[in-house]
This record gives structure tokens, sequence and C-alpha cells, in this order.
């Protein structure tokens, strides 16, 4: 299709390289913090002069790339991310990913990208062969990728200069970009190119681009570089970006130009509004800067004390945030849709106008949004690919911070009668899905097409996390997490890369329990779809008649006194499908408790005990270890069932009912 | 006036005080069987599960989790048991507003319960009839108050650009709701003396006599109902900060909310008492006594 339409695009195509830029880099804008010492590869930079077109919601641009191939393959031709060509028609494979009113496109809503022109460093014109790829499922209304043949074959630590012109217009607002009003979350807007992997890299076979077309439920996936980009909008506006801001300088006509360089990042978002108010803070060295809305002014001390608890805490725990700069953008109401997004160095949250402070969502987003910079940011794991390496760990990691930060029992929800813990919500995410058997954690995420696929993602990730931690201490599971994000930063891992860091330190940390490594842990949990729900099936007793024997495995006779005996059985099993070792806590009338050890190779286990006190309860798994267990309830056994907490529930309701039905009668 | 009727009102509430605990007994009794019923269905739910006994110990999300993925929902039980006992107490409360009015109208605080019982008996189906006019009034009324705000923020023009200004154009139809919602109330109130001081049995008749008489005495009537919301709101208030059931973590603790919370209902019982013996006050001065019903005796 590209083919065919490209020659019409461009009647008057323009094919010397942008003044603009030019202006920029001899400007000596570049000076200041800009190419500092590198802490990633840097292979794909950027230098981009945009202008905003605030009335057609358009955007002009030139771009120069200079991509640097760092394979040891000979490239012949680059492949483009053009994101917004996703909202150009119903028919792109990222809205026929959707269902119900989100796969709708209103008219005058859409959004579009349009490569105009692009020059080689040589001054060749390569636009005439530029042609539109469909490498994920040939839909040939999706235009999302662009495939740009070189006019000279570029050999393994050559590298490539492109300059560009492409035209954009914003849609409004969904998802992740777009404008309401005059709110513009301007993101995944520009052509980017996308990740060479050679063979080997993130276990591949061969040699090729990893350039997916923009679907529906997945996110990015780039090359680490450096962004100078210039930005022209009406003076009047108020400008956020990923990077520190270089200048700001008069553009006539009502206009300024302000421009952004943003060191060892994989993307570049801007947002821009009249309306926004800017609060500043400072951490170590990092300058927050919040973006909010007027109206919900009041609750900004509420993103920036959360943002420094995440901050202060994946400091400690993984390693230093190494970027000069924090971006928290507070969305418009129209533009709600841009929140709850993260971009290096830039992120967006979301909150209401007379939030109470019970009601943690803004700091629990804001938390969430940062510690993306981490996993998303640093470690840029391919989330097209492989979601849950970003979305999962984050998702664990917000859990801790807001447990940690407010209370594991309220960190979600503080309010008189109703409370919730962040880490509670990520369990009952993934226990209460309708088939949490839907798909494996690590199935490849894009192809993925069950609705419900999100929560594995997020929530199992995250519960499996937590399982781990439980299972192998945190002291463990901190140091594994901190080797692996300080191997692993900038370096674009694969789930088994992770897998292989817990199987080379867990065993050096713990060699009685897991010296063979964690291999049939995550056999199970990450790369199958096994459930686990242990229970407590039975409990029995009844009294010996003739003191004396013992029986199977724990039994303990304790005394051949002439008291009355017992013997007691106590069945657990497993009614999923998983092999977790757990523990059996039983509990005898006389007060001992005995802890037995369940390896839980077979899918039920008796126990069986003499002693002169029955057994009056028992708890598998008493710790609650493993939070992957579908149901806790059904854990435990009494053979001495209490009606207190019933009662005590239904009387707290009773009395909440009562008031309510009694203001209620007033007009009876 | 109106301080004299509220003044005849605190008396009144005074004097019959064993009214008032009769009525609240009604109330407990609607309670204890919405409790006993939600206790059952949980007690069925996870009855030799320890893990349980976390409940004990106030909420409990993870709890609540797996309670509701084996089927018993926590949200729906709580609106399941509100939507059974929000309308049982209603129409109770109704039904024995016969005998109430009666009682205090009659003025003797040595009152017989027999006459309490028989005047139940004789007005409930009327109070009834009278409380279904009402609610279809103020459904009405809510469906008109949700017609004008759907249609005006649908309209282009009115589309808030903030959470702010929604919330704002939602507040002031609540609010102008609310008012119209007193108003029927308030003539409810009215049209329920009307019919025990009359012996009417037109309950149409006698909302549209209650509304005229709101109408033209909107100070008095509204002087009462506010006095009587205010105590109401205090007293629920005070309960607030003394604690909300569900936050008590011991047994201790719950028995004392129970306690504290009981005597809060028996108060607002009370004041509702009061608030009614206001009322009759209002009408009694104000209305000649001549004034008769045109309908036939009951």
């Amino acid at each position: 299709m590209f083919g065919r339409e490209f020659p019409t695009l461009i009647p008057s195509m323009n094919i010397h390289l942008v003044l603009p830029i030019s202006l920029i880099l001899s400007s000596g804008l570049l000076a200041g913090p800009a190419l500092g010492s590198a802490l990633s590869p840097r292979i794909a930079n950027y230098t981009i002069a945009v202008t905003l077109d605030v009335e057609g919601k358009t955007l002009e641009g030139h771009e120069e790339l200079s991509w640097h191939n760092t394979s040891p393959d000979t490239i012949t031709s680059l492949q483009f991310h053009l994101y917004l060509n996703g909202f150009r028609n119903k028919h792109s494979t990222f809205l026929r990913g959707r269902r119900g009113p989100s796969a709708e496109l209103s008219p005058g809503d859409e959004g579009w990208i349009d490569l105009l022109s692009v020059i080689s460093q040589e001054n060749t014109d390569l636009t005439p062969a530029v042609r539109f790829v469909r490498p994920d499922d040939g839909n040939q209304d999706d235009s999302t990728v662009v495939e740009i043949p070189l006019a000279r074959a570029l050999l393994p630590g050559d590298s490539v200069v492109l300059a560009m012109r492409f035209r954009a217009r914003l849609p409004r607002i969904r998802e992740r970009t777009g404008y309401a009003g005059t709110f513009f979350m301007v993101a995944q807007w520009f052509p980017k190119i996308g990740v060479y992997e050679p063979a080997g890299f993130r276990g591949r076979q061969q040699g090729g681009w990893n350039c997916h077309q923009f679907h529906h439920a997945t996110e990015f996936y780039a090359d680490f570089g450096v962004y100078t980009v210039a930005i022209t909008l009406p003076q009047h506006f108020v400008v956020g970006a990923s990077g520190v801001q270089l200048a700001e300088s008069p553009a006539g006509d009502s206009l300024k130009t302000v421009t952004f360089c943003a060191e060892d990042v994989h993307d570049f978002a801007w947002t821009a509004s009249p309306d926004f108010v800017v609060v500043r803070e400072q951490w170590r060295g990092v300058a927050l800067r919040v973006l909010m809305q007027k109206q919900r002014l009041a609750q900004a001390s509420r993103y920036t004390a959360s943002a420094i608890a995440a901050l202060s805490y994946l400091s400690s725990h993984l390693g230093p945030y190494p970027y000069p700069s924090l971006t928290i953008v507070d969305p418009a109401f129209r533009g709600s849709g841009a929140g709850g997004m993260e971009y290096p160095t830039l992120i967006t949250t979301g909150t209401l106008w007379g939030m109470p402070d019970g009601v943690r969502f803004p700091e629990e987003v804001t938390v969430h949004e940062f510690t993306h910079q981490y996993w998303y940011g640093m470690v840029a794991t391919n989330e097209t690919e492989e979601a849950w390496m970003d979305e999962g760990l984050t998702t664990y990691y917000t859990a801790r911070i807001m447990d940690e930060t407010y209370g594991p029992t309220r960190s979600l929800l503080d309010l008189p009668g109703l409370r919730a813990g962040r880490g509670e919500r990520d369990r009952s995410g993934y226990t209460r899905m309708r088939d949490p058997r839907c798909a494996p954690i690590a199935a490849t995420t894009w192809k993925v097409k069950d609705p419900e696929f999100g929560r594995i993602v997020y929530y199992k990730t995250a519960t499996m996390l937590a399982t781990l931690e439980r299972m192998i201490g945190r002291s463990a599971m901190d140091s594994v997490m901190r080797t692996y994000f300080g191997r692993w930063r900038f370096a674009h891992p694969a789930g088994r890369d992770l897998v292989a860091t817990f199987n080379t330190l867990v065993p050096r940390l713990n060699p009685d329990r897991y010296g063979a490594g964690l291999d049939w842990f995550f056999e199970q949990i990450l790369y199958d779809t096994v459930t686990c729900d242990f229970e407590l099936e039975s409990i029995s007793t009844e009294p010996v008649q003739d003191p004396g024997g013992t029986t199977t495995r724990g039994a303990t006779l304790d005394t051949l006194q002439s008291v009355a005996l017992y013997t007691s059985a106590v069945t657990v099993c497993q009614r999923g499908s998983a092999l977790l070792p757990t523990t059996v806590r039983v509990v005898f009338e006389d007060g001992k408790e005995v802890i037995e050890e369940w390896d839980g190779r077979s899918s039920s286990m008796l126990l069986r005990y003499t002693r002169p006190a029955r057994v009056i309860s028992a708890e598998v798994d008493p710790e609650r270890r493993v939070l992957l267990d579908l149901n806790l309830l059904n854990n435990s056994r009494t053979t001495r069932p209490s009606n207190l907490p019933a009662w005590s529930f239904a009387a707290r309701l009773g009395l909440i009912l009562q008031s309510a039905v009694q203001l209620l009668a007033v007009a009876g | 006036m109106i301080w004299r009727c509220l003044l005849a009102g605190s008396r009144a509430a005074r004097s019959f005080w064993s009214l008032a605990v009769l009525l609240y007994l009604a109330n407990l009794l609607v309670m204890a069987a919405v409790v006993w019923i939600l206790a059952w269905i949980l007690a069925q739910s996870a009855d030799s599960s320890p893990g349980l006994a976390i409940l004990v110990d106030g909420y409990n999300a993870t709890v609540f989790s797996d309670l509701a993925e084996q089927g018993l929902s926590y949200g729906r039980t709580v609106l399941g048991a509100f939507l059974v006992a929000a309308p049982l107490g209603v129409i109770l409360t109704t039904a024995l507003s016969g005998g109430t009015i009666a009682v205090l109208a009659a003025g003797k605080s040595r009152w017989s319960f027999w006459t309490f019982l028989a005047a139940t008996i004789a007005y409930a189906g009327r109070f009834l009839r009278l409380l279904l006019l009402g609610m279809l009034l103020l459904l009405a009324l809510g469906a008109v108050a949700a017609v004008l705000l759907i249609g005006l923020v649908a309209v282009a023009g009115w589309a808030p650009e903030t959470e702010k200004g929604l919330l704002e154009i939602i507040g002031a139809g609540v609010v102008a709701f609310l008012l119209c919602a007193i108003v029927v109330w308030t003539a409810m109130d009215y049209a329920r003396l009307w019919m025990v001081r009359h012996r009417a049995r037109s309950s149409r008749q006698a909302l549209m006599k209650a509304f005229r008489f709101v109408g033209m005495h909107p100070v008095a009537a509204g002087a009462i109902q506010l006095a009587g919301f205010t105590m109401v709101a205090g007293v629920a208030g005070a309960q607030l900060l003394f604690g909300i059931p569900w936050e008590m973590g011991t047994l201790e603790g719950i028995v004392a909310v129970v306690l504290v919370h009981q005597s809060a209902v028996l108060l607002r019982t009370g004041i509702r008492l009061g608030m009614i013996a206001s009322q009759l006050t209002l009408v009694t001065a104000l209305v000649p006594s001549g004034e008769q019903s045109t309908e036939p005796s009951a």
C-alpha cells in the first residue's frame, strides 16, 4: 500500500537537509548536560525539530537519525515504527485487536504519520524505495512499520545518518497519545527505528530486525541513544519532556522553541498545555517537575511524596537512578486516557479533584510509572514480546514500595471501614481471573488474544515473584534482583536471563534447599499454566483401644501412660496441578503444634498421629508463602469450628445497615 | 409558634419514652433477623476454616477476596442484605406510624399498647399506600432530575472541562433533588397526621392536603423538619466519631460499639417521635378544628 500511495503523498518533496536541525546543532545548544559519559550503547541518536499546530493538532517534523551498526552483520535496510498510524483507520492491527467502543474511531479523531522524505548522508534520496511491511499479520490496512533499503550496505561497526521529514496528526487522546482540548500528550510521534538483533541476541536463531507492528495490548522496544529535540509551539504553552531543558527562545509570531536533551534513553515523549501549573521538588540531585492541572494543585505533594518514596526505595534496593530529572504529568480531565503511562524520565499519572487521601490511586500510579524507569526505562526489555518482564516486575515492586510506605493492609485503600493493600490486590487480580490458565506468563505477548492476559502479565507475574520472595527470603530476592538489574541495565535481556540470574545466585545463597536451582519453579509458573490450590481436605480422630503403635511419617508417641490415646489423620491435597513444596501446621488439643514439610510432588499427603491428644486444627502453608494459591480459605480446617467470625462479620454489617435503614425510614 | 412546637416535641419524646423503646425494638427485630441470616450464610461458606477467624480482627481484603471467589461476594452480600433490610425497615416503620400518631394525638403518657396496636392495624394499609404514592413521586422526580442532568452534560456546550465542573453539576442536581425530596417527605409526614386526625381514607387526597399545608406554612414546617434532621445528623456524626463497627478489632471493642450504636438508634427514634409530636402541635395550632375531612369516617 505504501508503495502505491507514497508518490502522491509528497508531490513536491524537499530533498535538502533540514535547516532547523542544522541551526540547532550550530547554535551550541547541545552544550551543557548533553553528550555526557555514556551509560548505554547509544545506538540510535536523534535530533528532531518539531512544530506543533495547536489548531490542526498536527506536527511538522525534521528528524536526523544517526544509527550505529553494533552487530556482526551487514545491514542492507532499516525498519522504522510509525506508531501513530495505528489510529489511521479502524482496520489497523492496533484497532482490530480492540473490542467494543475502544475499537471505534470517530471521524476527526484519527491519528497518523506520513514520512515525507528520507535522505541519506550521501544526499541520496531513499524516499521512493520506502515501503510498508507487516511482519506480524500481513494486514494490508496496517501501516505502522516501514522498511527503508539503504543505498549502500552498512558494515559491522559503521554508522548511517538519515534525514527525514514527517508530518503527523495526533488522535483525540487514546491509550498513550493525543490531544484533549489544549492538552497535548505527544508520544510515539516520530519515525522510530526498530532494534536490529544479531543471532544469539535474546535467544535469536538468525539476525534480523525486531520491529513489530503496533498491537493493542503491547508496548515498545527500542535501542538507547541521545535525543535532542527542539519543540516549537505557542508561547503561552507550558512544556514538559523527557530529559532536561537546554534552552528556550522566541520563534516569532507568538511562538517559542524549547529544546530538550535526553541521554541514554530509548524514547522521547513530551506534553504541552497552557493550563499546567509547575511544581518543583528536589531529591538527591534529581529535579522533579510536576505539571499539575490547576484544580488539583493541592494534590501535587501526593505525587512528589510517592515519587520520592519510589526513588529512594529503588535506589537502595536496585541501584541509583542515573538521570538528572523526572517529569510528572497530571493529565487534563478529558485527557485522562493519557494517564498512567511511562516514558523515559517522564511519567503520566492521574487523579481526580477531591480524591480522598485514603484512596491511594494517585500514589499507586506514580509509584508504578516511576518503577517503570528501572525495568522499561533502563533494563529495557522487549515489551512487545515479553511484557511481563517490565509490567510484572514493575507491579511486584509497586506493591513492595506501596506496602512498605503505607502499610501492607492499607496501601491501596485506607477509608473508614474499607481497607486494602496493594500486594493483596495483586494476588486477587490473579486468583479472581475467569481462567487463570488462559496463557503462560512468558507467552509471546502480541500473539495472545485473551482479553484477560493482561492480568497474567501484571498480577500473576507479581504474585509469582512475591511467592518466590517468601520461598527464598527477602534478602536473597533483593540480592538476585540487584544483580539482575546491575548486570542487564541498558542491555535488553530476555526472560531466560532473569531465570539464569535466579539459578546462579539462589543455590549459592541457599545450597541446602535450592542447590539444583529454580527451574522446577519457573518451568511451572512462568512457562506453563499450572495452578496451585492447596486444600486441607480432612481431619479425623478416633480413640485407640490398645495403645502402642505409631504410624506413618510425623507420628509421635509421646506417652505410654494409662491415658486415652487417639489416632488422628490429616489429609492435605493439591487441587491444582502445580508441584510446589510447602508446610503443614498441625495443632493438638493439648496445645502442641507440629510443623510438617510437604515436598508437593504428589497430589496429596496423609499425616497420621497417635497421641494422648486429638488434632483440633491443621493448616497448609500457615505462613502464607505460596501466594499463588488460588484459595487460602480452604487451607485450614478445625474440628471445633467457631461461629464467632461469622457473627462478628454479620453483626458489624448489621450495625451499619441498622443505621442506614433507620435514616431511610424517615419517610415511613 | 415554632419554638412552642419544638418544646412540645421535646416534652412528648420524654413522656412517651416507652413508645420510643417499642419502636426501637421493632427496628432491632428486623436487624436481628438480617444479622442472623448473614451469619448463617457466612458460616455455611467456610464453616471449619480457621482462616475465617481473621474476620474477628477486622477487615481483611485477602479473606474477602477468597470468600468472593467462592461465590460469597462481599459487595453482593452487603447489597443483598441492604435490599432486604431497607424495604422491611421502611415498611415496618410506616406501618407502625399509625399507632404512633394515634398515641401521640391522644396525648396521654400512660398509653395502652392495644390502642397502639389497633391504630397500627387500622392505618397500616392506608399508610403503605401513601408510602407507595410518595415513592412514585420521588422516583418521577429523580427521573426528571436524571434526564435533565444527562441532557445538560450530553449537550456539547455543557460538557465540563474539568472533573470539578462535572462534580459541581452533578452535586447541584443532587442537592436540587434532595430539596424536592425533603418537601415530599415533609408532605408525607403531614399527610399521615391528616389521615389520623380526620380518619381519612384517601392517601392521594391526604397528600394533596399536606402539600397545601406545607405550601402555606413553609417556614414552620421546614424549621421542624430541619431541627429533626439536624439532631439526627448530630447523633449519626457522634456515632461515627466514636468508631465505625468495622474498625473495631477486639470483641470488647465490638461490644462497646454495639452498645453505643444501639443507644444512638434509640436516641434517633426518640428524636423522630419528638418530630412527629412537634408536627402534630403545629397542625393542631394552625388548622381550625372545624375543618373536617369530606370522607366518611374509618
